[in-house]
Protein backbone atom coordinates (compact mmCIF):
# COMPACT_ATOMS: atom_id res chain seq x y z
CA UNK A 1 0.00 0.00 0.00
CA UNK A 2 2.71 2.29 0.88
CA UNK A 3 4.62 1.65 -2.43
CA UNK A 4 0.76 2.46 -4.69
CA UNK A 5 1.02 5.23 -2.17
CA UNK A 6 4.28 7.03 -3.27
CA UNK A 7 3.43 5.75 -7.09
CA UNK A 8 -0.01 8.41 -6.39
CA UNK A 9 2.43 10.69 -4.58
CA UNK A 10 4.40 11.04 -7.91
CA UNK A 11 2.43 10.82 -10.43
CA UNK A 12 0.01 13.93 -8.36
CA UNK A 13 3.10 15.57 -9.20
CA UNK A 14 3.49 14.76 -12.96
CA UNK A 15 6.61 12.47 -12.62
CA UNK A 16 6.64 8.77 -13.39
CA UNK A 17 9.73 6.51 -13.68
CA UNK A 18 8.12 3.94 -15.62
CA UNK A 19 4.90 3.37 -17.86
CA UNK A 20 4.21 0.79 -15.22
CA UNK A 21 3.43 3.70 -13.22
CA UNK A 22 0.17 4.59 -14.80
CA UNK A 23 -1.31 1.20 -13.42
CA UNK A 24 -2.01 2.93 -10.27
CA UNK A 25 -4.47 4.87 -11.88
CA UNK A 26 -6.65 1.19 -12.66
CA UNK A 27 -6.22 0.38 -9.15
CA UNK A 28 -7.23 3.79 -7.71
CA UNK A 29 -10.62 3.53 -9.73
CA UNK A 30 -11.09 0.68 -8.38
CA UNK A 31 -10.32 1.51 -4.71
CA UNK A 32 -12.05 4.07 -2.53
CA UNK A 33 -9.64 4.62 -0.16
CA UNK A 34 -6.49 5.01 -2.65
CA UNK A 35 -9.28 7.81 -3.95
CA UNK A 36 -9.95 9.36 -0.28
CA UNK A 37 -5.97 8.97 0.29
CA UNK A 38 -6.03 11.11 -3.55
CA UNK A 39 -8.22 13.75 -1.55
CA UNK A 40 -6.23 14.06 1.14
CA UNK A 41 -3.16 15.09 -0.68
CA UNK A 42 -4.94 17.53 -3.01
CA UNK A 43 -5.74 19.04 0.11
CA UNK A 44 -2.85 19.22 1.42
CA UNK A 45 -1.55 21.17 -1.50
CA UNK A 46 -4.41 23.19 -1.99
CA UNK A 47 -4.33 24.09 1.96
CA UNK A 48 -0.54 24.92 1.92
CA UNK A 49 -1.19 27.13 -1.41
CA UNK A 50 -4.18 28.77 0.16
CA UNK A 51 -6.43 27.35 -2.33
CA UNK A 52 -9.15 26.36 0.00
CA UNK A 53 -12.65 27.53 0.28
CA UNK A 54 -14.07 28.58 4.37
CA UNK A 55 -15.63 24.64 4.45
CA UNK A 56 -15.52 21.92 2.91
CA UNK A 57 -17.78 19.12 2.36
CA UNK A 58 -16.32 15.96 2.11
CA UNK A 59 -18.74 13.76 0.29
CA UNK A 60 -18.47 16.19 -2.47
CA UNK A 61 -17.31 14.14 -4.86
CA UNK A 62 -19.81 11.04 -4.33
CA UNK A 63 -22.65 13.41 -4.65
CA UNK A 64 -21.21 14.15 -7.88
CA UNK A 65 -20.69 10.58 -8.54
CA UNK A 66 -24.20 10.04 -7.88
CA UNK A 67 -25.51 12.87 -10.18
CA UNK A 68 -23.46 11.38 -13.17
CA UNK A 69 -24.94 7.65 -12.93
CA UNK A 70 -27.87 9.55 -14.51
CA UNK A 71 -25.48 10.75 -17.11
CA UNK A 72 -24.64 8.52 -20.39
CA UNK A 73 -21.24 6.56 -21.18
CA UNK A 74 -19.34 8.78 -23.33
CA UNK A 75 -18.05 5.89 -25.59
CA UNK A 76 -16.25 4.81 -28.25
CA UNK A 77 -18.78 5.10 -31.29
CA UNK A 78 -18.83 9.02 -30.41
CA UNK A 79 -15.10 9.00 -30.38
CA UNK A 80 -15.02 7.05 -33.30
CA UNK A 81 -17.79 8.98 -35.02
CA UNK A 82 -15.33 11.54 -35.52
CA UNK A 83 -11.95 9.63 -36.25
CA UNK A 84 -12.76 7.97 -39.10
CA UNK A 85 -13.05 11.44 -41.03
CA UNK A 86 -9.60 12.47 -39.41
CA UNK A 87 -8.76 8.19 -40.72
CA UNK A 88 -10.50 8.86 -43.84
CA UNK A 89 -8.91 12.07 -44.98
CA UNK A 90 -5.21 11.04 -43.69
CA UNK A 91 -6.39 7.88 -46.10
CA UNK A 92 -7.13 10.10 -49.32
CA UNK A 93 -4.62 12.85 -48.47
CA UNK A 94 -2.21 9.91 -48.12
CA UNK A 95 -3.27 8.16 -51.27
CA UNK A 96 -3.68 11.40 -53.53
CA UNK A 97 -0.69 13.42 -52.17
CA UNK A 98 1.68 10.88 -53.44
CA UNK A 99 -0.32 10.44 -57.08
CA UNK A 100 -0.05 14.15 -57.25
CA UNK A 101 3.55 14.28 -56.79
CA UNK A 102 3.92 11.97 -58.96
CA UNK A 103 1.48 13.21 -62.16
CA UNK A 104 3.41 16.60 -61.37
CA UNK A 105 6.76 14.88 -61.57
CA UNK A 106 5.80 12.43 -64.71
CA UNK A 107 4.56 15.80 -66.68
CA UNK A 108 7.63 18.11 -65.60
CA UNK A 109 9.93 14.90 -67.04
CA UNK A 110 8.04 14.65 -70.08
CA UNK A 111 7.91 18.27 -70.83
CA UNK A 112 11.82 18.65 -69.94
CA UNK A 113 12.93 15.70 -72.22
CA UNK A 114 10.75 17.21 -74.97
CA UNK A 115 12.55 20.41 -74.69
CA UNK A 116 15.76 18.98 -74.35
CA UNK A 117 16.02 17.21 -77.25
CA UNK A 118 17.91 19.91 -79.26
CA UNK A 119 16.70 20.35 -83.44
CA UNK A 120 20.58 20.05 -83.90
CA UNK A 121 21.04 16.47 -82.43
CA UNK A 122 19.04 14.19 -85.06
CA UNK A 123 18.05 10.58 -83.68
CA UNK A 124 19.80 9.10 -86.99
CA UNK A 125 22.86 11.46 -88.18
CA UNK A 126 23.08 9.36 -91.53
CA UNK A 127 19.63 9.88 -92.38
CA UNK A 128 20.06 13.72 -91.50
CA UNK A 129 22.90 14.46 -93.58
CA UNK A 130 22.00 12.75 -96.56
CA UNK A 131 18.77 13.89 -96.69
CA UNK A 132 19.70 17.35 -95.86
CA UNK A 133 22.81 16.69 -98.85
CA UNK A 134 19.59 15.95 -101.24
CA UNK A 135 17.48 18.49 -100.46
CA UNK A 136 20.02 21.74 -100.43
CA UNK A 137 19.21 22.48 -104.27
CA UNK A 138 14.86 22.71 -103.51
CA UNK A 139 15.28 24.78 -100.29
CA UNK A 140 17.69 27.26 -102.80
CA UNK A 141 14.47 26.87 -105.00
CA UNK A 142 12.57 27.32 -102.12
CA UNK A 143 14.33 30.71 -100.98
CA UNK A 144 14.63 32.40 -104.62
CA UNK A 145 10.80 32.57 -104.42
CA UNK A 146 9.59 35.70 -103.65
CA UNK A 147 7.47 35.46 -100.17
CA UNK A 148 3.78 36.11 -99.76
CA UNK A 149 3.42 39.54 -98.47
CA UNK A 150 0.52 38.63 -96.31
CA UNK A 151 -0.57 35.41 -95.12
CA UNK A 152 -4.11 33.66 -96.70
CA UNK A 153 -6.03 30.92 -95.12
CA UNK A 154 -6.53 28.44 -97.51
CA UNK A 155 -10.37 28.03 -96.42
CA UNK A 156 -10.12 31.44 -97.67
CA UNK A 157 -9.50 30.60 -101.74
CA UNK A 158 -10.94 27.65 -102.82
CA UNK A 159 -9.69 27.93 -106.08
CA UNK A 160 -6.16 27.35 -104.85
CA UNK A 161 -7.19 24.98 -102.27
CA UNK A 162 -6.20 21.16 -102.51
CA UNK A 163 -9.26 19.49 -102.21
CA UNK A 164 -9.09 16.15 -100.65
CA UNK A 165 -11.01 13.43 -101.27
CA UNK A 166 -11.05 10.70 -99.34
CA UNK A 167 -7.02 10.06 -99.23
CA UNK A 168 -6.45 11.27 -102.30
CA UNK A 169 -4.71 14.51 -102.73
CA UNK A 170 -4.91 16.22 -106.32
CA UNK A 171 -2.76 19.01 -106.81
CA UNK A 172 -2.78 21.15 -109.38
CA UNK A 173 -0.02 20.47 -111.88
CA UNK A 174 -0.44 23.37 -113.85
CA UNK A 175 0.18 25.31 -111.53
CA UNK A 176 4.23 24.91 -111.29
CA UNK A 177 5.22 27.77 -108.76
CA UNK A 178 2.10 26.39 -106.55
CA UNK A 179 3.94 22.84 -106.84
CA UNK A 180 7.73 23.93 -106.55
CA UNK A 181 6.60 25.97 -103.69
CA UNK A 182 4.93 22.81 -102.07
CA UNK A 183 7.39 20.58 -102.58
CA UNK A 184 10.17 22.65 -101.02
CA UNK A 185 8.03 22.95 -98.26
CA UNK A 186 8.16 19.05 -97.58
CA UNK A 187 11.16 18.88 -98.10
CA UNK A 188 11.96 20.83 -95.49
CA UNK A 189 9.83 19.49 -93.14
CA UNK A 190 11.09 15.84 -93.88
CA UNK A 191 14.39 17.41 -92.96
CA UNK A 192 13.46 18.78 -89.82
CA UNK A 193 11.11 15.69 -88.24
CA UNK A 194 13.67 13.21 -89.52
CA UNK A 195 15.77 15.37 -86.96
CA UNK A 196 13.34 15.60 -84.21
CA UNK A 197 12.89 12.51 -82.24
CA UNK A 198 9.72 11.56 -82.12
CA UNK A 199 7.51 13.49 -84.45
CA UNK A 200 6.71 11.45 -87.40
CA UNK A 201 7.83 12.48 -90.94
CA UNK A 202 3.98 13.54 -92.33
CA UNK A 203 6.16 14.72 -95.35
CA UNK A 204 6.81 11.12 -96.79
CA UNK A 205 3.60 10.07 -96.84
CA UNK A 206 2.24 13.48 -98.43
CA UNK A 207 6.16 13.58 -100.42
CA UNK A 208 4.99 9.80 -102.01
CA UNK A 209 1.66 10.73 -103.10
CA UNK A 210 2.41 13.82 -104.41
CA UNK A 211 5.15 11.82 -106.59
CA UNK A 212 2.52 9.98 -107.89
CA UNK B 1 0.42 23.06 -10.74
CA UNK B 2 -2.28 20.99 -12.58
CA UNK B 3 -0.40 17.17 -13.92
CA UNK B 4 -0.94 17.26 -17.42
CA UNK B 5 -0.04 13.50 -17.23
CA UNK B 6 -2.47 11.65 -14.89
CA UNK B 7 -4.99 14.85 -16.51
CA UNK B 8 -4.56 13.93 -20.12
CA UNK B 9 -4.41 9.81 -19.27
CA UNK B 10 -7.71 10.58 -17.21
CA UNK B 11 -9.74 12.09 -19.74
CA UNK B 12 -9.00 9.42 -22.31
CA UNK B 13 -10.32 7.14 -20.24
CA UNK B 14 -13.97 8.68 -19.73
CA UNK B 15 -13.57 9.76 -23.24
CA UNK B 16 -13.56 5.61 -24.29
CA UNK B 17 -16.67 5.23 -21.82
CA UNK B 18 -14.66 4.80 -18.31
CA UNK B 19 -16.96 7.27 -16.23
CA UNK B 20 -15.28 5.80 -13.08
CA UNK B 21 -12.10 7.90 -14.39
CA UNK B 22 -14.19 11.64 -13.87
CA UNK B 23 -14.37 10.54 -10.00
CA UNK B 24 -10.70 11.26 -10.11
CA UNK B 25 -11.12 14.47 -11.97
CA UNK B 26 -13.52 15.30 -9.68
CA UNK B 27 -11.57 14.29 -6.46
CA UNK B 28 -8.88 16.06 -8.02
CA UNK B 29 -9.80 19.40 -8.92
CA UNK B 30 -12.87 19.72 -6.29
CA UNK B 31 -11.68 21.89 -3.93
CA UNK B 32 -10.04 24.51 -6.83
CA UNK B 33 -13.17 24.62 -8.64
CA UNK B 34 -15.12 25.26 -5.36
CA UNK B 35 -12.80 28.04 -4.57
CA UNK B 36 -12.67 29.52 -7.96
CA UNK B 37 -16.46 29.73 -7.60
CA UNK B 38 -16.46 31.31 -4.23
CA UNK B 39 -14.76 34.24 -5.52
CA UNK B 40 -17.86 34.66 -7.67
CA UNK B 41 -20.72 33.37 -5.35
CA UNK B 42 -20.79 34.00 -1.36
CA UNK B 43 -22.93 31.65 -0.36
CA UNK B 44 -21.16 28.77 0.25
CA UNK B 45 -23.96 26.15 -0.24
CA UNK B 46 -24.90 27.78 -3.48
CA UNK B 47 -21.01 27.61 -4.16
CA UNK B 48 -21.25 23.60 -4.14
CA UNK B 49 -24.46 23.53 -6.76
CA UNK B 50 -22.58 25.36 -9.17
CA UNK B 51 -19.57 23.12 -8.80
CA UNK B 52 -21.29 20.06 -9.14
CA UNK B 53 -23.19 21.68 -11.57
CA UNK B 54 -19.36 22.85 -13.33
CA UNK B 55 -18.62 19.20 -13.13
CA UNK B 56 -21.71 17.86 -14.39
CA UNK B 57 -21.10 19.66 -17.56
CA UNK B 58 -17.37 19.18 -17.76
CA UNK B 59 -18.30 15.13 -18.08
CA UNK B 60 -21.52 16.27 -20.55
CA UNK B 61 -18.96 18.10 -22.90
CA UNK B 62 -15.62 16.24 -22.54
CA UNK B 63 -16.17 14.03 -25.69
CA UNK B 64 -15.77 17.16 -27.65
CA UNK B 65 -12.60 17.82 -25.13
CA UNK B 66 -9.60 17.74 -27.79
CA UNK B 67 -6.39 18.80 -25.62
CA UNK B 68 -5.88 21.71 -27.35
CA UNK B 69 -5.98 23.13 -24.08
CA UNK B 70 -5.09 21.64 -20.65
CA UNK B 71 -8.16 20.24 -18.86
CA UNK B 72 -8.00 22.31 -15.52
CA UNK B 73 -7.60 25.62 -17.80
CA UNK B 74 -10.73 24.01 -19.65
CA UNK B 75 -12.87 23.32 -16.59
CA UNK B 76 -11.90 26.57 -15.00
CA UNK B 77 -13.34 27.96 -17.82
CA UNK B 78 -16.72 25.99 -17.19
CA UNK B 79 -16.48 27.02 -13.68
CA UNK B 80 -16.62 30.65 -14.48
CA UNK B 81 -18.92 30.86 -16.79
CA UNK B 82 -21.59 28.78 -15.06
CA UNK B 83 -21.00 31.07 -11.68
CA UNK B 84 -21.45 33.77 -13.94
CA UNK B 85 -24.93 32.65 -15.40
CA UNK B 86 -25.54 31.09 -12.03
CA UNK B 87 -25.51 34.91 -10.75
CA UNK B 88 -27.24 36.45 -13.94
CA UNK B 89 -30.06 33.44 -13.72
CA UNK B 90 -30.16 34.66 -10.00
CA UNK B 91 -30.68 38.03 -10.82
CA UNK B 92 -34.08 37.09 -12.70
CA UNK B 93 -35.45 34.61 -9.75
CA UNK B 94 -36.69 35.19 -6.31
CA UNK B 95 -34.38 36.06 -3.38
CA UNK B 96 -35.67 32.83 -1.72
CA UNK B 97 -34.47 30.88 -4.23
CA UNK B 98 -37.70 29.16 -4.91
CA UNK B 99 -38.68 26.82 -8.09
CA UNK B 100 -41.60 27.55 -9.37
CA UNK B 101 -43.23 26.12 -13.31
CA UNK B 102 -41.22 28.35 -15.19
CA UNK B 103 -37.79 27.71 -13.58
CA UNK B 104 -38.28 23.37 -13.72
CA UNK B 105 -37.66 22.94 -17.22
CA UNK B 106 -34.08 25.24 -16.20
CA UNK B 107 -33.30 23.35 -13.25
CA UNK B 108 -34.28 20.04 -15.00
CA UNK B 109 -31.55 21.23 -17.18
CA UNK B 110 -29.20 21.50 -14.44
CA UNK B 111 -29.33 18.21 -13.43
CA UNK B 112 -31.02 18.29 -10.25
CA UNK B 113 -28.72 20.02 -7.42
CA UNK B 114 -28.17 18.56 -3.93
CA UNK B 115 -29.05 20.63 -0.56
CA UNK B 116 -25.66 21.23 1.08
CA UNK B 117 -26.92 22.99 3.99
CA UNK B 118 -26.93 20.18 6.29
CA UNK B 119 -23.99 21.40 8.37
CA UNK B 120 -22.80 17.72 9.24
CA UNK B 121 -21.54 17.69 6.24
CA UNK B 122 -19.58 20.45 6.22
CA UNK B 123 -15.81 20.90 8.01
CA UNK B 124 -14.64 24.40 8.93
CA UNK B 125 -11.58 24.44 7.24
CA UNK B 126 -9.88 26.04 9.85
CA UNK B 127 -9.35 23.33 11.38
CA UNK B 128 -8.24 21.59 8.44
CA UNK B 129 -5.67 24.17 8.23
CA UNK B 130 -4.34 24.21 11.43
CA UNK B 131 -3.92 20.51 11.68
CA UNK B 132 -1.87 20.49 8.48
CA UNK B 133 0.29 23.54 9.22
CA UNK B 134 0.86 21.86 12.35
CA UNK B 135 1.95 18.62 10.80
CA UNK B 136 4.84 20.42 8.61
CA UNK B 137 6.04 22.30 11.68
CA UNK B 138 6.79 19.03 12.94
CA UNK B 139 8.71 17.28 9.95
CA UNK B 140 11.80 16.93 9.47
CA UNK B 141 13.49 19.95 7.51
CA UNK B 142 14.79 18.11 4.47
CA UNK B 143 11.06 16.49 3.98
CA UNK B 144 9.70 19.98 4.99
CA UNK B 145 11.59 21.82 2.69
CA UNK B 146 10.60 18.98 -0.23
CA UNK B 147 6.81 19.31 0.12
CA UNK B 148 7.10 23.47 -0.22
CA UNK B 149 9.12 23.43 -3.18
CA UNK B 150 6.99 21.28 -4.61
CA UNK B 151 3.23 22.23 -3.57
CA UNK B 152 4.13 25.90 -2.80
CA UNK B 153 7.02 26.96 -5.25
CA UNK B 154 5.85 24.63 -8.01
CA UNK B 155 9.17 23.17 -8.65
CA UNK B 156 9.23 19.63 -10.73
CA UNK B 157 11.28 17.05 -9.50
CA UNK B 158 14.29 17.63 -11.47
CA UNK B 159 14.24 20.94 -10.09
CA UNK B 160 13.55 19.72 -6.83
CA UNK B 161 16.64 17.57 -6.66
CA UNK B 162 18.91 20.22 -8.18
CA UNK B 163 18.10 22.39 -5.61
CA UNK B 164 18.30 20.00 -2.61
CA UNK B 165 21.26 18.86 -4.27
CA UNK B 166 19.79 15.20 -4.18
CA UNK B 167 18.74 12.13 -7.14
CA UNK B 168 15.57 12.57 -8.01
CA UNK B 169 14.32 9.27 -6.28
CA UNK B 170 15.00 11.40 -2.85
CA UNK B 171 13.20 13.94 -3.56
CA UNK B 172 10.10 11.24 -4.81
CA UNK B 173 10.54 9.61 -1.70
CA UNK B 174 10.69 12.70 0.68
CA UNK B 175 7.84 14.42 -1.27
CA UNK B 176 6.21 10.94 0.13
CA UNK B 177 7.04 10.55 3.08
CA UNK B 178 5.99 14.12 4.36
CA UNK B 179 2.63 13.42 2.55
CA UNK B 180 2.11 10.51 4.41
CA UNK B 181 3.17 12.26 7.72
CA UNK B 182 0.53 14.88 7.34
CA UNK B 183 -1.67 12.20 6.03
CA UNK B 184 -1.88 10.71 9.18
CA UNK B 185 -2.78 14.02 11.10
CA UNK B 186 -5.34 14.45 8.79
CA UNK B 187 -7.04 11.03 8.04
CA UNK B 188 -9.11 11.12 11.36
CA UNK B 189 -10.56 14.85 11.23
CA UNK B 190 -12.12 13.60 7.87
CA UNK B 191 -13.48 10.13 8.53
Amino acid sequence: MSDQNEKLSSLMDDYRQTDQDLSVLDELQGDVNQQYTLQRYQLIGNVMRNELPDRIRVDFAAAVRTELEKEPVHNQSVNQAAEPRHESAGFWSMFFKPVAGLAVAATVAVATISSLQSPSTPRDQSTAVASSNSSQTRIEQLAQIPPVSKAQRVSSNPAKAIHDKGMVWKIKRSEPEMQSKLNAFLVNHNEYSNSMNGIIPQSRVVGFDGQK
Amino acid sequence: MGSTLIDSELVRRVQQGDKAAFDLLVVKYQQKVINLISRFISDHSECYDVAQETFIKAYKALGNFRGDSQFYTWLYRIAANTAKNHLASRGRKSPAYSVDVDDAEHFNGESGLKDYTNPENLLMTDEIKQTIYRAIENLPDDLKSAITLREIEGLSYEEIAEVMDCPIGTVRSRIFRARDAIDKELRPLLE
